[in-house]
């Protein structure tokens, strides 16, 4: 009987035992809006531009890891999550640059469409 | 129209023929709604929906043993057996006793029969009250998992996606892990380091699990399976149901075959005879449960 108890307190535990982390995807978002911002500002100096994108980098890699387990997003889905979860390459940026072994900025820009000979062949117009 | 005329000059036996009668009411269930306080209100968390099959009917099974139904039950089992036993010793007594004892004798066996039937009847009343709740408590779950079903379809894609997405990205870790120790003026963040740590330890953990030797024994149940297992456990309920109605049926003809020799005894009564008790019609009755062979043997 007490055993019997002990396991059913056991199972009871492991299934409210879910992540009280809602907002894993925003701040996923927030992030990497941060990560392409560095890639594509002209401001930045290649070095500057490694340096900064470096710490984002770490932390993009942190926070994508808190979205992969987050388990609280299949208990509410919503079609932002799903989409998210879709499109491994531009939400999971670090992992998926890791996976293809690239540089983040040549696997965002690669994952947009933007190649060296797509640039080349556009032309300024109004 | 003899027997009502014996009826008048005899009133104890309208009193016995009344008890047997009653017997029949009891056995045809109008008392089966009787408000009693040998209940069994299950007190189980929902939670249980979660457990494997086995463990569900063992806590259903546990809740009811701790009932007030489960002690009345089990008390009306101690006395149909010692009715049964009482039955017997009377019934052993027939061939030894003198003709002029035979009358008290057979008014004695029939007596003793009736507290039977209408043990046996409570008995039968209290445990169809006992399986109705159970079918109850099973059906309320089945209700919950295919709840739980409808509402987990729309988180499995979402869940499916995000393990598919993890195992792309460990897959890529060492990866990330090397290229940030080249960056050697950048130390790990506390988090990832907190990340690694958090899944190797879940990781042999789950080793753990996996090689525990009760894991094979008690596996966790995917709610997915539940409905279908809960219907089977309904449908056995169901069965056992049917069986009770059966012992109903059959303890009704054995009120009715008392009642015919009471009746039978009445008139040997009137008459001043004993004889009659070898023509009586249950001695030609076959049952096979050992009880019930008491109202066959006469």
């Amino acid at each position: 009987m007490k055993i019997q108890l002990v396991m059913t307190l056991a199972v009871l535990v492991s299934a409210g035992a879910t992540s009280a982390h809602a907002n894993t995807i925003e701040n996923l978002e927030r992030e990497r809006s941060v990560a392409i911002e560095l890639i594509m500002s002209p401001d930045l100096t290649p070095e500057k531009r490694f340096e900064e994108l470096s710490v984002t980098q770490r932390r993009l890699a942190d926070l994508e890891r808190a979205v992969l387990y987050d388990k609280s997003l299949g208990k509410r889905p919503n079609a932002q999550v799903k989409r998210a979860l879709e499109n491994f390459e531009l939400t999971f940026m670090v992992h998926a640059a890791a996976e293809k072994n690239k540089a983040l900025s040549a696997h965002w820009l690669d994952s947009v469409g933007l190649t060296a000979s797509e640039i080349q062949t556009t032309r300024v117009s109004r | 129209m003899l027997l009502s005329s014996k009826i008048q000059s005899n009133p104890a036996f309208l009193t016995r023929v009344v008890c047997i009668s009653a017997c029949l009411w009891v056995v045809a269930g109008v008392s089966a709604n009787a408000a009693s306080s040998d209940s069994w209100t299950p007190r189980l968390s929902e939670k249980i929906i979660m457990l494997p099959p086995q463990q569900i009917e063992r806590a259903v099974e546990n809740d009811y043993k701790s009932s007030p139904l489960a002690a009345a039950l089990t008390g009306l089992d101690g006395q149909i057996a010692q009715a049964v036993n009482t039955t017997e010793t009377l019934m052993g007594m027939k061939s030894s006793i003198s003709p002029e004892d035979s009358l008290e004798l057979r008014h004695q066996i029939i007596s003793s029969k009736r507290d039977y039937i209408k043990l046996t009847g409570d008995k039968l009343n209290k445990n169809r009250e006992r399986l109705e709740s159970k079918r109850d408590v099973y059906q309320n779950l089945l209700r919950q998992a295919k709840r739980q079903n409808r509402k987990n379809d729309g988180q499995v894609s979402v869940v499916a996606l995000q393990e598919e997405a993890r195992e792309r990205a460990q897959k890529a870790q060492a990866r990330i892990s090397q290229s940030f120790e080249l960056m050697d003026y950048q130390k790990p963040t506390q988090t990832s380091e907190a990340y690694d740590r958090n899944l190797n330890a879940i990781e042999a953990i789950r080793k753990a699990i996996q090689q525990h030797p009760m894991q094979s024994q008690m596996p966790l149940t995917d709610i997915s399976d539940q409905p279908r297992a809960l219907q089977a456990m309904i449908a056995q309920v169901e069965v056992e149901i049917s069986l009770v109605m059966l012992e109903e049926e059959l303890l009704g003809h054995m009120a009715q075959l008392l009642a015919l020799d009471a009746m039978a005894l009445a008139d040997d009564v009137s008459n001043g005879s004993a004889l009659s008790n070898e023509t009586m019609a249950s001695n030609n009755l076959s049952v096979s449960t050992q009880a019930y062979n008491l109202f066959a043997d006469q």
